[in-house]
């Protein structure tokens, strides 16, 4: 395994070549710092995502995944630094048109609301509608089709409450897919679901890579990551820490300096993607 | 013999009453109270529903509200006022020398220390309300400290409230004070009901309307108090009469629908008669009240307007009013 | 599938309040026909001559008519503000007054009355208000970022104090029966309501109620927190502050005119959301047409329940309010 791109934890330009030659560059961030209440939280960070691809932000945490997350997508925006998706400004676009190209899905949803499963998706159309329009038909069928991604038809006129963990997780997919956005940013998607929902999760992420959205994805489970992402961006203590193709980034060496425990990587006899056991750090 | 309300009747036991027939005092009348001599005698009675003894006729009375300071003037007890409180306007004429020298102890309701600092042993209040912890103090509570209390009768409200206040009731009221302060009130009591029955009733059965206080909803006089009483007495009709209570909250359109013909302004430092007109004018439904347009509006003063001493007044300077529109 | 079609019971409402204006304003202490009353209310919009004598068509016009408006118009305006405030704090319990709004206004108005300047009762209620308001921003910022709760807590504070300083001053200076009035604006009633009642509260509906009630989408992109709202690409702190502002505003002058009168802008937005589900673009609107037709009748039944005796509005809907209230917790329970 090659291992040219991690080792002494400074930041480093990632070299990520285009997956597609002649495509449009994808997302492009250069020196993010983001300080929030006086802490200094990502520190000057630079990170590239190739159009189209799916990528995976890992770290520990606390590394500031959350934090980055959301200043790409100019949720939280950051202090300084820069963002374009292709020839867009991201972080100085008017907020509207930044939702129609940007969409992001928080971590953990939860409402008071008594919303169906179809109402929560219909917010998703919020940055194609003016306050008072009515629901277009071609609206309505943006949603429909978003449910229909997601597998959630069915759903439809259930209470959202009603629903479990990667349902609601499904629901919440479905309406940032109602955005029709060009990236989509998931903040660990895979908290607190079971395996079989995990896994349906990333692998809806993964069939949106041939309808040509950028995904990036915050993931705590490095297994999967390996498992589904073809690059990854690992943080740590709001850096940089590497970049890259997975199979070349993901290193035994650099689990054990960023995680801190002796990691063992090797192969699902099913799927030949990369597993990752743990075992305690060496003394 | 006047009809005293049944309840002060029943009560009335005045221990050495007979002895006193007996010794030859002078009573003029044969009423159940006789006439005051100097031997100290038990007066026994139920005062709204609390009961309340007297073993000598007070010396130290505060008076809370001007009806029961002017009732003392007119019995001539003014020396045993040692002070006032919550008074309602000035004192009329002919008790003003005597009001000359009360001390006025507060504007409004006293507290209860204030009370208790003065030794007095009655306080003799005008309204019901005064007697509550955070006024003048509880009852029973003054009561416990050695200091008598006593409401109006004709004010009562927690009970013994007149069913429709009359004269006789105001009468006996003059009365039953006079039995606790041991004095005669024969007098004064023929003396009014002389100048009552000359009053001329010329509201030959116009309507009126009390107007007390209020400027969105109004208050106003009903049917069973002193405002009802004054305008029976001159003959006016009042529009709220159906209404059960002495005072009440009514509400404009009914005014309108009524149209009275004459409107009695209550009088009050805190009101005055020229706000209320203020008022009518005002509001364009009433603008157009007959009364309002041509002015026909009685004045009373706001103590000769509850039931007391200044009564009979009242009802003189109604007719009297009406007479200056009549003629 | 929503419970009640909102397009059905927006019509239903909207003929609701047109009838219930039109009967209640033939109601009352005076007898006077409907025919009587509808041909006055014609004359004086130029069409034919009234039936009436002038005393009596004033009844109609000065006193009914008025009120029947402005009762529509607080209705609307105190169950749109309670729509908008519950959903801003994301609290249920959320209602109009909650940011010391009405004891600000309380305060106003009660200092007025007892100087005996009762001209001048709608400008001091609505100055007390909007300093309130002052004071409540002002509370939370010093907490650090104004958030909802903090805004919250601090109107709670600042509506405390308020309600003390009012006390004390009723109680220092009140005489005779000016308790009665006093009393009166603090349940609230709309005895007063003229026709200049009727333009501020009317104003306060057109030129800011209609412009909040279109706000329904943007309030349902709260559902999930800051965070997902601005991914949406709403302005969060610009639509909180302004529908904040815009709530407090029309809340301000409808105190300013009829007093704290309770539970409208607590209970409606529930019985609505009971009935249509809880997307804003429909309940912003229909609260508004369902608290107009409450208020109506709530204060026909005030004026003509004890006839010719008058009691404040806020009693009825109190009691009308606080049953119906407790009969809403339980039904939430079962479907939350």
């Amino acid at each position: 395994m090659s291992q040219s791109n991690t080792r002494d934890g400074k930041n480093r330009r990632a070299n990520i070549a285009a997956t597609t030659p002649g495509e449009e560059s994808g997302l492009v961030a250069e020196r993010i710092r983001v300080t929030i209440d006086g802490t200094l939280l990502i520190d000057n960070v630079d990170c590239t995502v190739a159009r189209g691809s799916l990528s995976a932000l890992v770290g520990p945490n606390g590394a500031g995944k959350s934090t980055l997350l959301r200043a790409l997508t100019a949720v939280q925006a950051p202090i300084s630094g820069t963002v374009q998706f292709g020839d867009e400004d991201l972080l100085n676009m008017p907020r509207r048109a930044r939702a129609r190209l940007a969409a992001f899905v928080e971590q953990d949803a939860t409402t008071d609301s008594a919303f169906t499963v179809e109402m929560v998706v219909k917010l998703g159309r919020l940055p194609h509608q003016s306050l008072w329009e009515a629901d277009s038909a071609e609206s309505t069928a943006i949603v429909a089709s978003s449910l229909d991604t997601v597998g959630m038809t069915d759903f439809r006129y259930r209470e959202f409450h009603s629903l479990s963990g990667g349902e609601k997780q499904r629901v919440m997919l479905a309406r940032a897919l109602a955005q029709q956005p060009q990236l989509l940013t998931l903040d660990e998607p895979t908290n607190h679901l079971d395996i079989a929902a995990q896994l349906s999760v990333l692998e809806l992420l993964a069939e949106l890579r041939g309808t040509g959205v950028t995904v990036l994805a915050a993931l705590h489970d490095l297994s999967l990551a390996a498992s589904y992402c073809d690059h990854i961006i690992v943080l740590s203590r709001g850096r940089v820490v590497a970049a890259g193709a997975t199979e070349v980034v993901l290193t035994e060496q650099l689990i054990a300096d960023v995680y801190g425990v002796t990691a063992s990587i090797l192969r699902n006899p099913v799927t030949g993607k990369p597993v990752i056991g743990f075992s305690p750090a060496a003394p | 013999m006047s009809a005293l309300t049944y309840p002060v009747l029943a009560r009335v036991a005045v221990v050495a009453g007979v002895s006193v027939v007996a010794l030859g005092g002078c009573a003029a009348t044969p009423t159940a109270l006789d006439a005051p001599t100097t031997t100290a005698q038990r007066v026994e009675l139920s005062n709204c529903g609390f009961d309340v003894s007297f073993d000598a006729a007070p010396e130290r009375v505060i008076t809370i509200k001007s009806s029961t300071t002017e009732m003392l003037l007119a019995l001539g007890l003014g020396d045993r006022i040692i002070g006032t409180a919550f008074q309602d306007g000035p004192v009329p004429e002919q008790w003003a020398s005597d009001a000359a020298g009360l001390t006025l102890i507060a504007e409004r309701v006293p507290s209860e220390e204030a009370v208790l600092d003065l030794e007095p042993d009655l306080v003799f209040a005008g309204w019901e309300s005064t007697f509550s912890a955070d006024a003048a103090g509880e009852r029973a509570d003054l009561t416990s400290f050695g200091i008598n209390t006593f409401v109006s009768p004709s004010a009562c409200q927690s009970a013994e409230q007149p069913a429709q206040l009359s004269f006789d009731n105001v009468f006996s009221d003059i009365e039953t004070v006079a039995a606790i302060f041991q004095v005669d009130a024969t007098e004064l009591v023929n003396a009014q009901r002389a100048q009552l029955e000359a009053i001329e009733a010329n509201g030959n059965s116009r309507t009126a309307l009390w107007y007390s206080s209020g400027s969105d909803t109004p208050y106003v006089g009903a049917g069973i108090g002193a405002p009802q009483l004054l305008l029976d007495t001159v003959g006016l009709t009042n529009i709220a009469a159906d209404v059960n209570a002495t005072w009440a909250p009514y509400n404009w359109e009914a005014v309108v629908d009524a149209d009275p013909d004459f409107i009695v302004l209550v009088d009050a430092d805190w009101n005055s008669a020229e706000n209320k007109i203020g008022v009518l004018e005002a509001n364009p439904a009433t603008a157009n009240l007959s009364a309002v347009k041509a002015g026909r509006y009685l004045v009373v003063p706001f103590a000769a307007s509850e039931a007391g001493v200044r009564s009979v007044d009242a009802a003189e300077s109604l007719s009297a009013q009406i007479a200056e529109f009549d003629g | 599938m929503a419970k009640v079609s909102p397009l059905a019971l927006g019509s239903a409402l909207a003929v609701a309040l047109v009838v219930s204006i039109t009967v209640a304003v033939t109601i009352g202490p005076a007898d006077i026909r409907f025919d009587e009353v509808w041909r006055s209310i014609a004359s004086h919009l130029g069409v034919g001559v009234s039936p009436l004598s002038e005393l009596r068509d004033g009844i109609v016009w000065q006193l009914r008519l008025p009120r029947v408006l402005t009762a529509a118009a607080v209705g609307a305006g105190l169950a749109l503000s309670g729509a908008v405030m519950q959903a801003i704090t994301r609290n249920p319990l959320a209602d109009p007054y909650l940011l010391g709004l009405s004891s600000g206004a309380a305060l106003g108005a009660v200092s007025v009355l007892l100087l005996g300047a009762a001209v001048l009762l709608p400008l001091a209620a609505f100055i007390g208000a909007l300093l309130a308001l002052t004071l409540t921003l002002l509370l939370a910022g010093s907490l650090g970022a104004i958030t909802p709760s903090r805004t919250v807590l601090a109107g709670i504070a600042v509506s405390a104090l308020a309600s003390a300083i009012t006390s004390f001053v009723i109680f220092w200076s009140v005489t005779g029966d000016s308790y009665r009035e006093v009393l009166s604006w603090l349940l609230g009633s709309l005895s007063g309501a003229r026709w200049p009642a009727v333009a501020i509260t009317m104003a306060a509906i057109i030129i800011i109620g209609i412009p909040v009630m279109m706000t329904g989408r943007l309030l349902d992109s709260f559902a999930f927190g800051d965070l997902q709202a601005a991914s949406l690409g709403v302005n969060v702190s610009a639509t909180r502050w302004g529908l904040l502002g815009a709530s407090a505003l029309v809340t301000g002058a409808m105190v300013s005119v009829s007093g704290s009168i309770g539970f409208v802008g607590l209970i409606l937005p529930h019985a609505v959301r009971l009935l249509v589900g809880p997307g804003h673009r429909a309940l912003l609107p229909l609260s508004a047409l369902l608290g107009a037709v409450f208020l109506v009748w709530a204060d026909t039944l005030a004026r003509t329940l004890f006839d010719p005796r008058e009691i404040p509005v806020g009693i009825v809907t109190a009691m009308i309010g606080a049953p119906v209230f407790a009969f809403l917790l339980t039904r939430r329970k079962s479907s939350t």
